[in-house]
């Protein structure tokens, strides 16, 4: 794969070769990552989705599923920087941006970089953070940059962050806003494994060894591959099924009555984004150089989810945003 | 997403430009087009036809209940109309390319064809990519796939509105509201419509074409329109009446006239053995036979002896009282007598004196067959105007035209009076008054129209009158034989033949003229509103019980 990603005057059998080589460096990268973290195909499946779409993960699940250990071994495989922050009540913004120093050697001040600054970012239980420490990721995900002491840093490139949170224990924890919320490209569950899945597990992990995947991709490669997903067609009456289905999550554009009842609010155009995204990178690994309708219903679910703000009601009554998701792509056209 | 191995004459590979017409050009999708337009057709097709059950089941259920007669027709153009338009529409709507693209990507092609058509527009780089891709599923498209067939729905829909047809048409259903009323109005203008147009028939084929005669049916096709045009019974009633009325205008005293005076010398020449075919030919109103009975009198009349010749002129003499309502002709008459009983007077004189009457006599038989034909008319329009009412119904809308009145029926012997237009009466069995009915008569509002009697008498139909005084048979043959005043049964006496007697020498005048002469000048004083309103109805009544049977000629 060549460093320099194939721009729009790269010619077509460059951009195949190009293509290729993605699909085969994703293929080892899913490989490298199955030896170590058993079961959870679809987890994995959507945060390379992720990666290569540029995008932020929110990994929502129970402890011990191997949240922490899929990230870790992501950037092992990728040959990204890791970095990896424990969020707590009392960390402060500083403590993840970093802060400016005095500097002995030369009696002023110097910006010392925290822990965002790497290439994989893992945010654990990012909900047990403040508000205002969380509000320091704000611009770091969207901007991809840190401004401390009237000075702005660039972040790495590729710079991503892969936050976790649980669901269950709601005590001593600030659920993130809305703001942030939308800044996640996927939302990603995280499901307790199956018992086939977990015997694996209590196997692999008890074991005498480890298993230490070997890095298969390159940074560049990464980027390359990410601007290849960019290449992707899509054709304006899919384009136009993402829309309607990013607009059918609003209560008073929604043809569907559950969501006229239920929703508060709907997805931003972060989330049509985050859609088209996602589905052109499922188009590219499923060969194909066009956004299928089954590309943008396949990542729909971890591309809206987090981006739907229910009402009381909704809660009340077990309604998720999931199901809501699932009842849009059955309600509406495929034209 | 593979390498590209594809030939160079193959259009979509990734090497040779995409083209939007190549990609129409594929055997496939040209395969699948024809399948889409045909299935376009069939869908079209069954929901024209469905449009056209429901919309005929509709108008046959809205037609059947409002007592619309016009519904079958309606139905059946709407449930051929639907289908056809359909179908010319789905016949002029050919599938493009990008329908046709839409098709294949729903056979699984996962939306490579139609975005292999919108890359190639955009100019965009991975276009001849987009077209490698979409060739190589396209050889994997079985068009065959793709279902001709509409969706069952609409079958099923087709089966149901079929059914609902049926019920529509084959159902009982009762009449709503005031369409029961409504059908049997329309059939009753019909029913007028049929006889108006019957009597028109006979007058026009009347021959030879008399003034009167056309003029009556002209009058009667007028007619015929304005019953066309009515929506009720009332309206058709009341175009019956001002029908008859300026029918009844048509006829001149100068027309009953010569009637009576051929009536006369029909009867005075019968027995006449030199005018008895005159005689016959003017009881038979024929000009032609007029002619020839007269040519013939007057070529034999030089052969006869001075006796015989005082007698034709006697009878020519007999002839001028009998036609004495016609002055001219009776002077003519005289003449005639005289020419023929003269003593110096020869063949040629005679026979002259009798040809120059052939001219009047033709022209008088034309003119009473035009009055009897419109009398015929005038008596059937009657009828007509009966069969509109129904019975127990009271007089038509001639009642009370315009007004109100604020006396209701007078009966009895106390004088009434009431204001308005609607009528007024005064004095002893006269009385007036009553609310002016426009609309349908009806029982009740006879009582309030009619007047001079029984309100009573107004409910029991319009043939229920009290019996009258009639010196011969009222009604034609079937009419009731009453006995005249003094002509005493079982009187005796002596016998006197009066050969000049009224009665010998024709006056007698049949009831339909007296019927026809009486009428007209009833009609003339309703024109002339000389009658209160209440009683316009009544006269009318009268004289449509009274008319004569129509003649069979």
């Amino acid at each position: 794969m060549a460093a320099d990603p194939a721009g729009p005057a790269a010619p077509p059998l460059a951009l195949e070769a190009e293509a290729d080589a993605v699909r085969v460096r994703l293929a080892a990268v899913e490989g490298a990552l199955r030896e170590v973290v058993v079961g959870q195909a679809a987890v994995v499946e959507q945060v390379l989705a992720a990666l290569l779409a540029g995008g932020h993960v929110l990994l929502e699940g129970v402890p011990g599923l191997g949240k922490t250990l899929l990230v870790r071994t992501l950037g092992q495989v990728a040959g990204l920087d890791f970095g990896r922050v424990q969020f707590t009540p009392d960390l402060m913004p500083g403590d993840v941006t970093g802060s400016e120093m005095f500097d002995r050697e030369s009696g002023g001040l110097r910006f010392a970089p925290g822990p965002i600054f790497t290439n994989l970012l893992l945010a654990d239980e990012i909900n047990r953070a403040t508000p205002r420490t969380q509000s320091a990721l704000l611009e770091a995900m969207q901007e991809r940059t840190v401004t401390a002491g009237g000075q702005t840093h660039r972040l790495p490139d590729p710079f991503f962050v892969l936050a976790t949170q649980n669901p269950l224990e709601m005590e001593g924890t600030y659920p993130l806003p809305e703001a942030q919320l939308d800044r996640f490209l996927f939302k990603v569950l995280v499901p307790y494994p199956t018992d086939a899945e977990l015997a694996a597990i209590g196997e692999r992990t008890t074991g005498a060894g480890l298993a230490s995947p070997p890095r298969v991709l390159e940074r560049a490669e990464l980027a390359a591959g990410i601007a290849l997903v960019r290449h992707v067609v899509v054709a304006p009456h899919v384009l136009d099924y993402a829309v309607r289905l990013v607009g059918a999550t609003h209560p008073d554009r929604s043809p569907l009555p559950e969501v006229r009842r239920f929703v508060r609010y709907g997805a931003s155009p972060r989330g049509l984004q985050a859609l088209l995204l996602g589905a052109k990178v499922a188009a590219v690994r499923a060969g194909r150089w066009n956004v299928a309708f089954a590309d943008l219903d396949r990542v729909a679910l971890p591309a809206l989810r987090h981006r739907l703000i229910l009402q009381f009601e909704a809660t009340a009554e077990g309604i998720t945003a999931d199901y809501l998701v699932g009842r849009l792509l059955e309600a509406l056209r495929r034209e | 997403m593979r390498s590209p191995a594809a030939p160079r004459s193959d259009p979509f590979a990734a090497d040779a430009p995409p083209d939007s017409a190549a990609l129409a050009e594929h055997p496939a999708l040209r395969a699948l087009g024809r399948r889409l337009y045909l299935r376009g057709l069939l869908r079209w097709g069954s929901r024209g036809l469905l449009a056209g059950l429901v919309g005929a089941a509709l108008l046959a259920l809205v037609g059947r209940l409002a007592g619309q007669p016009a519904w079958p027709l309606a139905a059946v153009a709407w449930g051929l109309l639907a289908p056809t338009a359909a179908l010319a529409a789905a016949l002029a709507r050919r599938p493009d390319l990008a329908a046709v693209a839409r098709a294949a990507d729903g056979l699984g092609l996962d939306e490579r064809v139609s975005s292999t058509l919108y890359a190639a527009r955009v100019d965009h780089p991975a276009a001849r990519l987009l077209a490698a891709d979409a060739s190589r599923a396209l050889a994997r498209l079985r068009p065959a796939d793709y279902a001709v067939l509409p969706e069952p729905r609409l079958w099923r829909a087709a089966l149901v509105a079929t059914a609902a047809l049926g019920v529509a048409l084959l159902a009982p259903l009762p009449l709503w509201g005031d369409a029961a009323a409504q059908a049997a109005d329309a059939e009753a203008i019909a029913t007028a419509r049929r006889s108006v147009q019957a009597l028109e028939a006979s007058l026009t084929q009347a021959r030879p074409p008399e003034p009167l005669a056309q003029a009556a049916a002209a009058e009667l096709a007028a007619l015929d329109e304005e019953l066309l045009r009515a929506r009720s019974v009332a309206e058709a009633t009341r175009a019956v009446e001002e029908s008859q009325e300026r029918l009844a205008g048509l006829l001149r005293a100068d027309d009953y006239a010569w009637r009576r005076a051929l009536e006369g010398l029909a009867s005075a020449w019968n027995n006449s053995p030199e005018l008895s075919g005159v005689a016959q030919a003017l009881a038979a109103r024929d000009p032609a036979a007029i002619e020839q009975s007269l040519a013939a009198a007057a070529a034999g009349a030089g052969e006869l002896s001075a006796e015989r010749r005082q007698q034709l002129s006697f009878a020519l003499q007999a002839g001028a009282n009998a036609a004495r309502d016609v002055p001219a002709l009776a002077s003519g008459l005289r003449q005639a007598a005289a020419a023929v009983g003269a003593e110096n007077g020869g063949a040629a004189g005679a026979a002259g004196a009798l040809a120059s009457l052939a001219p009047s006599l033709a022209e008088g038989a034309g003119r009473a067959t035009g009055l009897q034909a419109t009398q015929r008319a005038l008596s059937g329009l009657g009828q007509v105007w009966a069969a509109l009412c129904p019975p127990g119904s009271g007089p038509p809308t001639l009642a009370g035209r315009g007004g109100t009145s604020a006396g209701s029926a007078a009966t009895g012997t106390q004088p009434s009076a009431s204001s308005g237009s609607g009528g007024a009466g005064a004095g002893p069995g006269a009385g007036a008054g009553g609310e002016a009915a426009r609309g349908r008569p009806s029982a009740a509002s006879a009582g309030a129209t009619l007047a001079g009697g029984s309100a009573e008498a107004s409910v029991r139909g319009p043939t229920a009158y009290e019996a009258i005084y009639a010196p011969s048979l009222l009604g034609g043959a079937g009419g009731p034989q009453v006995a005249a005043p003094g002509d005493v049964a079982g009187a005796s006496g002596e016998s006197v033949a009066l050969p000049d007697a009224p009665v010998a020498l024709g006056a007698v005048r049949p009831y339909d003229e007296v019927y026809g002469q009486y009428e007209a000048a009833a009609r003339q004083s309703l024109v002339r509103q000389a009658l209160p309103p209440a009683l316009q109805g009544l006269v009318q009544r009268y004289f449509s019980a009274l008319a004569p049977e129509p003649s069979a000629e």
